[in-house]
């Protein structure tokens, strides 16, 4: 070994050329480093740092998202699901869907004929819904009001279509209305982790009030100005 | 002289891609630790799901208008000490059929121009036709056919 560096060293060729091989050998090593070490880490660094910078977004958007779970009052949020049930309910819950008619028919001085409500169920606006047709007489200012007080019931209804006829008296109409009543279950999955998550707003807050204190009268009903049709309405 | 600085530069690029490994590496831990953190949470997670989507339902069904509804208001308010409303059928939202009689001609006439005028029918009807007209019992009667805005014009 010894022997065969003695012979490189003292030999003459590279004795002769030393002067050029040694800066030869520095360039082809420096581009050899620049081409596989230097350039490659360089065009992997703007890699590193998206990859760096996104996860560092992602662990910011987590903790806002912890931030604000932590803010969460869990009763009271079970209980403004319980508010919002009453307009939405997860289920067709058809007492209450005609409970909520009678209380808005009588509150508007209508007087019931007949109620029906379809078979099947039906989806509107990607909705769950059942429909409730209903006969009643009354005059025309009633049944203008009770038309206006349906958008504003506590359970949410919405006036599909209506067909006023005159009555036998001079001053009344007989109506058949066509209402749709809403529901929608409850979903079984929450979202990912990664799922952003939007607290409810002032506004969010208002429709629940606004459930809240229009509840309070649905459950008056004045059933001595309705002589119901049926009195088994699911015969 | 070269050599040695391309291998500080070498050294340098190497240096900050480790570090730059050792960071990410680091931010990979936290955020595995914040999502296990939110794991816990689901609770709470779940009713702020469950209430926002609900909320977000009943505010777009509560905004749903329904134009048999505005129609019949409206008209009930244009008749008003006009005409008297015999007959009031909606058709899908869009077709109003609506069967009145006026006591004379001066009513007809102006419910006839308050329904054309978009200012007093709000923007809600887009056509009235007069299907027909007739006398009884010394009052005229007359059947119109409404198109609200939105439907097709017949």
């Amino acid at each position: 070994m010894n022997n065969l560096l003695k012979s490189i060293k003292e030999n003459p060729i590279l004795l002769k050329y030393q002067v050029f091989l040694m800066p030869i050998f520095s360039f082809m090593i420096c581009i050899l480093l620049l081409v596989f070490l230097i350039i490659p880490q360089l065009l992997g660094f703007a890699e590193q740092n998206t990859q760096r910078e996104s996860l560092f977004v992602k662990k910011q958007q987590l903790e806002a998202k912890i931030a604000s779970l932590n803010k969460v009052n869990l009763e009271s949020y079970k209980s403004d699901i319980a508010t919002a049930l009453i307009a939405l309910p997860q289920e067709k819950d058809v007492p209450a869907a005609l409970s909520q008619v009678l209380y808005l028919l009588s509150s508007n001085r209508l007087r019931l004929n007949e109620v029906s409500l379809s078979g099947s169920d039906l989806m509107v606006d990607g909705v769950k819904a059942f429909q409730i047709r209903v006969d009643a007489t009354g005059t025309n200012s009633a049944l203008r009001n009770f038309t206006e007080s349906v958008k504003s019931s506590t359970r949410i209804l919405s006036l599909e279509k209506l067909v006023v006829t005159a009555g036998s008296s001079l001053t009344e109409l007989e109506a058949t209305i066509d209402l749709i009543a809403y529901f929608e279950p409850l979903p079984t999955a929450v979202g990912g982790v990664d799922q952003e998550i939007k607290l409810p707003t002032q506004s969010d807050l208002e429709v629940l009030n606004k459930i809240k204190s229009s509840q309070v009268g649905s459950g008056e009903i004045d059933t001595t100005t309705i002589p119901l049709g049926k009195t088994d309405l699911f015969q | 002289m070269a050599l040695v600085v391309m291998i500080m530069i070498t050294a340098l690029t190497l240096g900050f891609g480790l570090y730059q490994d050792l960071s990410i590496k680091k931010l990979e831990e936290e955020l595995t630790q914040t999502q296990a953190q939110i794991a816990s949470l689901k609770d709470k997670e779940g009713v702020v799901t469950v209430l926002g989507g609900r909320l977000a339902k009943i505010i777009s069904l509560s905004k749903k208008e329904s134009k048999s509804a505005k129609a019949f208001i409206l008209i009930s308010d244009l008749s008003e000490g006009k005409v008297k409303i015999q007959n009031f059928a909606s058709d899908k939202d869009t077709k109003v059929r609506l069967s009145a009689e006026a006591p004379a001609v001066a009513n007809l006439d102006e419910f006839f121009a308050s329904l054309n005028d978009p200012k007093q029918n709000q923007g809600l009807i887009s056509s009235v036709k007069l299907d027909s007209l007739g006398k009884a019992k010394g009052n005229l009667t007359f059947d119109l056919v409404l198109t609200l805005t939105g439907g097709s014009k017949q």
